[in-house]
């Protein structure tokens, strides 16, 4: 059953890619969407999480909205219309953050305002595909997961580097990397994460390879 | 003559702290995700791009600087934060309209669409957004606004300069496999961050 899965996966290969945002195509770490945030803000898991909530309720209302409007517009139009509609959103977005979170909403300076024009968000608007209101909620959400699972390990590591703890959890009690916190130890680091993303799904795409091939050296010995 | 010198150097503070300590790309990483994008992309050029940049920093911050205001006089002041991120890109689809306005009219067809694909890519980014909203947070006047969105360009289009050229010549065949691409880049750019932050011996706060 598994070898069928594998074989199924590198015969549709594009479309798993295109499909599972989590992994193969994180919008972190393989696709460089979001950085700024990552490499600046997302310093402890606390300001990891108030980023991955500003996310959550920004980028599927975007695409869902802007997916019900934008299908005849013209290419310049939507790239006003699209920041335009995550900038309103946001404004709800930010004020409820602010009203049940608190002032550590404003922790994160302009990180969470520039999200609205951040290419995760607005990325769509080069795209000449349509996309029906479904499925931009279903990719919406996929993305979403995708910069929440890389914004917490970049967040996570970052935290635990720099101050030896994690979620405020004490686990070294010193920071081994202090440079983690600022925004040099930022890019080191999320370079670094995103290499290891790089081979991880490398690896992955050799085992489907490898298992496919397997499988079909299997069928024609049986035919 | 006291009061212009004072105010030369205060404008040269500003420069100089919104290219290097504040720097754009290496200190504040605003506008980096389409920056490394625009490198990729063949139909857009470093030049353009950047100089398209400065233009709509400064259209969208004296925009803003007059609009934001008017919140405050509706009886919004409180919700100011909250509406600021709405009149940014209004400010910046104004600036976008005036200056393809403009240059449909002053540039040959031919021209005209070499260049667009780079000035709608810059018309709006973080790097646009977020050096408004530090001008707004840190209560600059009109003129300090121009300045420091002007200095913020010149240091982006040097951190551009920089990274695109190490682009060019990183990609060979000693960088490991799972660096090429993406990894290598913002490993590059922390150690010129590095190198920034050894200089001005500031780091920014959030």
């Amino acid at each position: 059953m598994k070898n069928k899965n594998y074989s199924l996966i590198y015969s549709n290969w594009d479309e798993t890619v295109r499909r599972r945002k989590v992994f193969l195509s994180n919008p972190v770490f393989i696709k460089g969407l979001a950085l700024a945030p990552l490499v600046v803000a997302a310093t402890s898991v606390k300001n990891g999480l108030l980023l991955c909530i500003a996310v959550l309720f920004l980028l599927t209302p975007t695409r869902f909205v802007t997916s019900l409007i934008t299908r005849r517009m013209s290419m310049p139009l939507k790239t006003f219309f699209y920041p335009f509609v995550s900038a309103i959103v946001f404004a709800f977005v930010y004020y409820f953050m602010y009203k049940y979170l608190g002032t550590q909403v404003l922790m994160l300076g302009v990180y969470l305002p520039i999200l609205i024009v951040d290419p995760l968000v607005v990325k769509n608007f080069e795209k000449t595909r349509k996309e029906e209101a479904l499925y931009s909620i279903i990719n919406g959400l996929r993305n979403t997961a995708g910069f929440a699972v890389a914004c917490l390990i970049v967040s996570a590591v970052r935290e635990f580097l720099a101050f030896g703890t994690v979620a405020g959890f004490k686990i070294l009690g010193v920071g081994i990397l202090p440079m983690a916190q600022y925004s040099f130890g930022g890019f080191l680091i999320v370079g670094i994460l995103c290499a290891v993303w790089a081979q991880m799904v490398k690896n992955y795409k050799h085992k489907v390879e490898v298992e496919a091939l397997h499988n079909e050296r299997f069928a024609d010995n049986d035919n | 003559m006291n009061d212009l010198l004072t105010m030369i150097i205060n404008y040269f503070n500003l420069a100089i702290l919104a290219i290097g300590a504040l720097n754009a790309i290496f200190s504040r990483a605003l506008g980096i995700s389409p920056g490394i994008k625009m490198l990729r992309d063949p139909r857009k050029n470093t030049f353009y791009f950047c100089g398209a940049l400065t233009v709509f920093q400064i259209m969208t911050s004296v925009i803003v600087y007059f609009a934001a205001p008017m919140v405050d006089t509706l009886g919004f002041g409180a919700y100011r934060r909250f509406v600021l991120p709405t009149i940014i890109v209004v400010a910046c689809a104004i600036s976008y309209v005036v200056v393809i306005v403009l240059l449909s009219a002053v540039l040959s067809q031919g021209r005209f669409r070499e260049i667009v694909q780079s000035v709608t890519g810059a018309s709006i980014n973080s790097a646009i957004v977020g050096t408004v909203i530090l001008s707004q947070n840190y209560g600059l006047n009109l003129s300090e606004s121009i300045v420091f969105g002007i200095a913020s360009s010149i240091g982006y289009f040097i951190a551009m300069l920089l990274i695109s050229e190490a682009d060019k010549k990183i990609c060979h065949d000693r960088v490991p496999q799972a660096f090429k691409g993406l990894p290598i880049t913002l490993i590059y750019i922390s150690v010129l961050a590095l190198a920034v932050y050894g200089l001005t011996g500031h780091a920014i706060a959030l």
